[in-house]
């Protein structure tokens, strides 16, 4: 009888995983419970910080090994679909619904390109959902302005910035689950 | 500082025209000696311009940029009695960096005016910022005459005088002085300069012993190097002279015509430029500036390597934010970027520009129009705080990075390191230069 209740039971939860609409993402289940307050601690600082702005923002995980083979996870504020160029079919979300989307890196915590599927690829785009903005297609900026000669001339305007714009942390973790924080520069 | 600056020009120039001429003469160069005959800058000015200006070498085709600094001309006593008019180019050769000249205009022993121009070519082993002042000279200084015959010139070494040089080659052109030039001439041995592949040999170990791995190789980057083959032993009564080089470069006219907007060295402000003759000397600028405004400061690099930071209204403590183009309040343009041909849609391209050019314009509110600087980096500085990542781009600097054309170079300075960095990451990081 006790056999026919689990198997019942297993039946019930194989049932209940089939009818997730992330069957091809990979989530993220064994984080140490210091990287999971690592990065609930991160998440609140981009709503405490505007990171985020309004309701929108998930957070980019690029987790790698340093060359002193320490584990590194570096964490991102993202408003605006830049994901769908570079996608992941991994992830982690917390019991309060917070998005983390996770790359692999190389030892400088550059991100390593992966290929995924057309149908993870749709699972990542409703997870996400409308958590971010959709960015416009790039255009030409130009703007009239006189010149030295005082002749009106179309010139380009191009912003560049050089920072932390993502508001980039770096969490590098020892071995007995402690950490230190490093921000972009 | 400009009264002494100029006092040290002074005493250098008369120097360097005293040691050149005796050293010209013991090597029977035919040049002249200096007669006193009342020569003005006036009469110097018209002279040159009557006879030289139209045919000189100096004027030629291939020239991209020359610029006589008359209003910098000076009068020189050179001896008791004889005087001479120097005056200080700018000129840059076609496919050539810009170059500092001077032009002495003098009368000879027939009472009649005489031209010579120097060049300074600078041994390229030399430290980066060694190759621009003329502090310690190292290199070659070639003597030209007015319609730019080669004369001869000397190979200096720290402003001590090694040896003659007969004959110069730069790229395909030689030039060489005559049987007749050279005769008497205790040494000999030509300068040349052109472009060379320089590869250093490297090798990485990793493990311990018998699991120890080794990886050889070796790199090369194109360089261009000038170096001196002696064709006679240096005669030892000859050599061993000083000379002083006059140390016009560093003078802040000539920095201020450099920048072409009559800009003297100095940081940026929230709404001006700051500005560099090289980015020895820039790098400080930027590193003092960003301390004394608790701003990170951003500029580019010209090829000649100038450093012209951009205003840092924009900017604050972890970040640097380049608005292109920068214009006055009134909406005149002073600087922008330009990506690409700047060419692009004139009739007249010459192709003297690739589609994959960065350069910046700037207004010339002196002279009208705008100079073009073809720029070979963007650099931003990082302060060193706890707690934050100074030695490493952050993720928008490597997007930028990957905005712009491969050759553009993107660096990183703070107190302790230059960094340069690409779309991928760090490529190199060394020791901050002129620290």
């Amino acid at each position: 009888m006790k056999k026919i209740i689990v198997l019942i039971l297993a039946f019930f939860v194989i049932a209940y995983d089939s009818q997730s609409q992330f069957n091809s993402l990979l989530k993220v289940q064994n984080l140490p419970q210091s990287v999971k307050m690592a990065f609930s601690e991160y998440f609140s600082e981009c709503i405490r910080e505007r990171y985020f702005h309004e309701d929108k923002g998930i957070v980019e995980v690029i987790s790698y090994k340093d060359s002193l083979l320490k584990d590194n996870y570096l964490l991102s504020a993202v408003i605006d679909d830049r994901f769908l160029e570079n996608p992941t079919n991994t992830y982690y979300t917390n019991d309060n619904g917070e998005i983390f989307i996770f790359y692999d890196g190389d030892k400088n915590g550059n991100k390593l390109k992966q290929t995924i599927s057309l149908t993870s690829f749709d699972e990542l785009k409703k997870l996400i959902g409308d958590r971010v903005y959709i960015r416009p297609q790039k255009t030409e900026r130009l703007i009239e302005l006189i010149d030295i000669n005082g002749n009106i001339k179309k010139t380009k305007v191009k912003y560049l910035i050089a920072g932390n714009t993502w508001n980039t942390t770096r969490y590098i973790f020892s071995d007995d689950g402690k950490y230190i924080i490093s921000k972009s520069l | 500082m400009k009264k002494l600056r100029l006092h040290n020009l002074r005493r250098g120039i008369i120097y360097s025209f005293f040691t050149t001429i005796l050293i010209l003469n013991s090597c029977n160069f035919n040049s002249e000696l200096i007669d006193s005959n009342d020569i003005t800058i006036e009469s110097a000015q018209q002279w040159f311009e009557n006879s030289y200006s139209k045919n000189a070498r100096i004027n030629n085709d291939e020239d991209v940029r020359k610029e006589y600094f008359w209003n910098l001309a000076s009068k020189q006593k050179v001896n008791k009695t004889d005087e001479a008019i120097i005056i200080p180019i700018i000129h840059q050769r076609k496919g050539e960096n810009w170059s500092l000249k001077h032009l002495w205009i003098y009368n000879n022993k027939k009472k009649e005016k005489e031209a010579r121009i120097f060049e300074y070519i600078y041994d390229t082993k030399l430290p980066k910022d060694r190759l621009q002042g003329l502090k310690n000279f190292t290199g070659a200084m070639i003597i030209r005459d007015g319609e730019g015959e080669f004369l001869g010139g000397l190979k200096i070494t720290n402003n001590k005088i090694e040896g003659v040089i007969t004959e110069l080659k730069s790229g395909k052109r030689t030039e060489k002085l005559n049987t007749n030039q050279i005769k008497g001439g205790r040494v000999g041995g030509f300068f040349s300069c052109g472009n060379f592949e320089r590869c250093n040999y490297w090798s990485i170990s990793a493990g311990v012993g018998a699991n120890s791995v080794t990886w050889f190789g070796y790199s090369c980057i194109a360089d261009w190097l000038c170096y001196w083959i002696s064709t006679n032993g240096i005669d030892p009564a000859f050599t061993g002279n000083i000379i002083n080089i006059p140390t016009i470069a560093a003078s802040t006219p000539i920095n201020a015509a450099l920048g072409g907007g009559g800009w003297p060295e100095g940081p940026p402000t929230s709404t001006s430029f700051g500005y560099a003759e090289n980015t020895c000397r820039g790098y400080n600028i930027m590193l003092s500036a960003q301390a004394a405004q608790s701003k990170e400061i951003g500029g580019a690099i010209t090829t000649e390597d100038r450093l012209i930071m951009f205003p840092t209204q924009a900017n604050d403590q972890h970040n640097v934010n380049f608005t292109f183009p920068y214009t006055t309040p009134d909406g005149n343009i002073t600087i922008s970027l330009v990506n690409g041909n700047p060419d692009e849609a004139d009739p007249r391209n010459d192709g003297k520009f690739q589609p994959d050019d960065v350069g910046i314009e700037i207004a010339d509110r002196a002279k009208g129009g705008a100079i073009y600087y073809k720029i070979t980096a963007i650099v931003h500085s990082h302060p060193i705080e706890n707690g934050y990542d100074h030695n490493n781009p952050s993720p928008a600097d490597k997007n930028n990075a990957s905005q712009f054309p491969s050759k553009i170079k993107h660096y990183i300075v703070n107190n302790d390191n230059l960094i340069e960095y690409n779309a991928n990451g760090v490529v190199t990081t060394v020791n901050r230069p002129c620290k």
